[in-house]
């Protein structure tokens, strides 16, 4: 399997990042040849075999849906960019 | 260094309990020494020199009424991707270039609750995405030894800290090898824990059903003190193991006799140079020599270690990334009139070539159509590199193998093509695909430069594996190879 510029130009959108003209040619080649790399695993038999997502085959744990411990907005929103009167701002979304 | 302050642990520890050093002495002897040494190495991204201090006088304060454990007043590092609080935080990116966390990781507030005091935060690759510490935004750490070499990564910052003695301890993590390859390329003593030992709370993810957090030292011994504070269950992490820990220190005088290593075949088909293959060899004989007993095992699926990483760490990386919008924390460009434009600049603009990578292959591999082919698939091959692990240890308590297939290579060389710094990570992927703990140490030099030699444990197994590296430490001195002795270079 190998992409070509334009699937790595849809690829950058559905990622929300911008790949340049001038780079598109070795982020395809690059692409293509961790593709190359990871189609090793076609080699390998797996009927019958479930899928593992945690390591140690643990289910994830639930716990209580109640705040244990909270940061105060004031804290969190130090980190924010671009904060006015306890809002986070974002560029106009609704005309 | 001055020679009044010792470098293992235990020394420091009792020198600090019976006041032949102050917490503060000592924490401004490591504060200059990276301040003399470091601008070459560039193994820190901070340096918190007027928070350092702080620590020790009160790390003192709690020696001095008796109240202080074993770790209290010794000066340690943190890789710059556990969040630490109102303490710049980036992960080796522009991304979080400008990221003051509201809180810290667990075991920042458990180092904390010790009284350890923490000098700086340590260069890293970006994201943790990287075998040579070349992808920090920061620019590349150098390797102590031979500063035209790579010092490993992605904690590549941690393990040059470490043996340019600018810190007894650092803290790293490992996803691929990420404490491991760096520990060889240095040579120094480098532990990745079974997967969920410690919390992963506060430690920016990059593929969560990988990443483990671990220690970088000068042995096995030191390890195994600073584990004891920071292993452990904390509900915050959902993936964290509950199960009660143990006095890693406790088998530090573990015998030989009898073990039986496992010597994966599989894993020699990869070519070794005639100096890594001696060296290796040389540490088999001492582990025989020991008492341990070698035996040859098979894990048939290893080969396939590492195209299942590169899908599964790209897929789960291009999720946990995802995060990174602009808004909230962070990188945000400048000038944006709607909010994809918003997204799509700030990711641009903050991500390195790396990271945009792993993104777009992960994006590939969850897409629709594709993502049975990669990921299920992925998956299920994983789940056959733990059945062989399972399987060996049916027959014998560890495995040993090299740590790296070469020894540091110099900076810049395999920046064009991304699988050949994939290949790097060789003997390490196996134990990480299947959250096995393992450790690096050193096991001598070839042509100057250190190599590791890499022990793989069952699970939980971390209290007797330190307990054999510690052993081998015992009986040899790689561990104490320092680039000073090696040449005359002074660090």
């Amino acid at each position: 399997m190998t992409v070509t510029e334009e699937e790595i130009t849809t690829l950058g959108k559905l990622s929300r990042i911008a790949i340049a003209k001038e780079d598109l040619d070795s982020y395809t080649k690059q692409i293509n040849l961790i593709l190359k790399l990871v189609s090793e695993l076609n080699k390998a038999k797996t009927d019958n075999i479930s899928p593992i997502s945690h390591p140690l085959d643990l289910k994830a744990r639930l716990r209580k849906d109640i705040v244990l411990e909270d940061i105060p907005l004031e804290e969190k929103q130090k980190c924010g960019p671009e904060v006015e009167n306890d809002l986070y701002m974002v560029p106009k979304v609704i005309d | 260094m001055d020679d009044s302050f010792p470098k293992e642990i235990l020394k420091i520890s009792d020198g600090l309990k019976k006041r032949k050093f102050s917490s503060v002495e000592i924490t401004k002897e490591y504060l200059r020494r990276i301040k003399a040494y470091d601008r070459e190495i560039n193994s820190f991204i901070t340096i918190c020199e007027e928070t350092a201090i702080e620590s020790a006088l009160e790390a003192d304060k709690r020696i001095a009424k008796g109240a202080a454990g074993t770790l209290a007043g010794i000066p340690y590092a943190n890789k710059d991707l556990f969040c630490t609080k109102d303490i710049l935080t980036t992960c080796g990116s522009r991304m979080l270039s400008n990221f003051f966390p509201p809180y810290d990781a667990e075991i920042i507030s458990r180092a904390k609750e010790n009284s350890l005091v923490m000098l700086g935060k340590t260069n890293m690759d970006e994201f943790a995405m990287g075998s040579s510490n070349e992808t920090s935004y920061f620019g590349a750490v150098k390797n102590p030894w031979d500063l035209r070499k790579v010092p490993g990564g992605s904690s590549g910052g941690s393990a040059a800290a470490v043996i340019a003695n600018l810190t007894p301890l650092a803290t790293g993590t490992d996803t691929g090898g990420s404490i491991r390859q760096p520990s060889a390329f240095c040579g120094v003593s480098g532990l990745k824990p079974t997967y969920g030992r410690i919390s992963r709370y506060g430690m920016v993810a990059f593929a969560s059903s990988l990443d483990q957090a671990g220690i970088i030292g000068h042995s096995a011994a030191d390890l195994a003190f600073f584990l004891n504070i920071i292993a452990g269950f904390d509900p915050k992490d959902s993936t964290c193991i509950e199960k009660p820990t143990e006095d890693y220190s406790r088998n530090l005088n573990f015998p030989l006799q009898g073990i039986k290593f496992g010597l994966p075949k599989e894993f020699f088909k990869t070519e070794l140079n005639s100096g890594l293959q001696q060296i290796f060899a040389n540490a088999i004989s001492l582990v025989e020599k020991l008492g341990g007993k070698i035996v040859d095992i098979n894990l048939p699926h290893s080969s396939l270690s590492i195209p299942a990483y590169y899908v599964i760490a790209p897929a789960e990386c291009s999720s946990n990334l995802a995060r990174y919008d602009g808004i909230r924390f962070g990188h945000r460009a400048p000038n944006t009139s709607n909010i994809e434009e918003l997204y799509e600049k700030t990711r641009s603009e903050g991500f390195g070539a790396e990271v945009k990578r792993r993104v777009l292959i992960g994006t590939y591999a969850l897409s629709s159509g594709y993502y049975d082919e990669y990921y299920t698939k992925a998956q299920k091959v994983r789940r056959l590199i733990k059945n062989d692990f399972s399987e060996a240890y049916k027959s014998v308590d560890f495995i040993l193998s090299p740590t790296t297939p070469t020894t540091a290579f110099p900076l810049n060389e395999k920046t064009d093509d991304p699988t050949l710094m994939y290949l790097q990570d060789i003997f390490t992927i196996p134990a990480s695909l299947a959250g096995l703990p393992a450790i690096s140490i050193p096991a001598g030099l070839d042509k100057g430069l250190p190599v590791g030699l890499q022990i793989i444990g069952d699970y939980f197994q971390e209290a007797r594996m330190l307990g054999v590296a510690n052993k081998i430490q015992q009986t040899t001195d790689w561990h104490k190879l320092t680039p000073k002795s090696n040449s005359e270079k002074k660090l």
